[in-house]
């Protein structure tokens, strides 16, 4: 659970008040606007109104949210976030969500050195040259822990 | 249980009985056994034979630091497989998500709209016109996504 409260948390403030605008927004057409002028949702019990007025707001606002968590994610991963941000926004049935989600490029690490932000896998920093992760001695690619092996030139670790 | 039963089931302790691996009920039972039946106490023979000798045969050196390696590894693997799981779940619920949104587009289009509007001869806010016009969508999105997936994939092949 704290997994997914850490990913809430990245949501920006202002997604939140842009969720409950569009929520209130639609509330307040439907009762002040719409049902007064439809003849046939006129006729509908009150729980009925308040339920149409109600719920399609909770997929909308959720939506608002994730875009928000699109923008602020992807802003982290170094990707093009105001182009994820339209796509997650603007294509329909939230499939820009769906494909942000799959394509997404990997966290980036720190370096511990200069602080700069680095694709994972890279053995040293590209800014500072700081050990980023253990090296092959020989070509000096990122290895791995429990490798005996490099897997990219054979050298015994 | 048979004494058919038994046997068989005792018949599969003998080599773990001289592995020592056997716990002080198991051990029993398989004494008492062995006491009456000549089979099995032959085979125990024999599987104590082979314990001995492996026993006196020369152990292979530990590798170095072979715990730690061992331990970071099964870190390593456990992380990932909790990633995994996570990933599975976020796409499984935004599946769901994605089909909730639709639904709800749809509904809302037929009651901003009155349920009627046409483009081109076609009532877009039709069921069969809407559900026909999201999985065109879904699909192209697909191509998209497998085509990017693709070249990415493409791409670290190259760089390793």
């Amino acid at each position: 659970m704290s997994r997914f409260q850490d990913e809430v948390e990245l949501v920006p403030r202002p997604a939140f008040a842009i969720g409950l605008c569009l929520w209130l927004a639609f509330f307040l057409w439907m009762i002040l606007l719409r049902f007064p002028h439809d003849p046939q949702l006129s006729q509908w019990p009150l729980a009925g109104k308040l339920a149409i007025s109600i719920l399609p707001g909770i997929p909308f606002f959720a939506m608002v949210l994730l875009v928000g968590y699109v923008y602020a994610d992807s802003r982290r991963r170094g990707m093009r976030y105001v182009m994820w941000t339209l796509l997650a926004a603007l294509i329909p049935n939230a499939i820009g969500i769906v494909l942000y989600f799959v394509l997404r490029d990997p966290l980036p690490v720190d370096c511990t050195r200069c602080g700069a932000q680095v694709r994972p896998g890279f053995a040293f920093c590209p800014k500072c040259g700081g050990p980023l992760s253990m090296a092959c001695p020989q070509c000096r690619r990122a290895v791995e822990p429990g490798w005996t092996h490099c897997a990219s030139c054979g050298a015994q670790l | 249980m048979s004494e058919h039963e038994s046997h068989e089931s005792i018949a599969r302790l003998l080599p773990l009985a001289a592995a020592g691996a056997l716990d002080i009920q198991e051990q029993r039972r398989l004494e008492e056994h062995a006491r009456e039946c000549l089979v099995c106490r032959r085979e125990l023979e024999i599987w104590n034979g082979y314990s001995q000798g492996l026993r006196q045969l020369p152990q292979p050196p530990i590798p170095a630091q072979l715990m730690e390696r061992t331990r970071t590894r099964l870190v390593q693997e456990r992380a990932a497989a909790a990633e995994r799981r996570w990933d599975e779940l976020t796409l499984g619920a935004l599946a769901l998500f994605a089909w909730t949104v639709g639904l709800t587009f749809w509904f809302v289009a037929r009651i901003v709209t009155g349920g009627e509007l046409v483009v081109m001869g076609a009532n877009l806010v039709r069921f069969g016109t809407w559900s026909a016009g999201s999985t065109v969508l879904v699909w192209m999105t697909a191509a998209v996504a497998a085509i990017a997936l693709g070249r990415r994939r493409r791409e670290l092949r190259r760089a390793l």
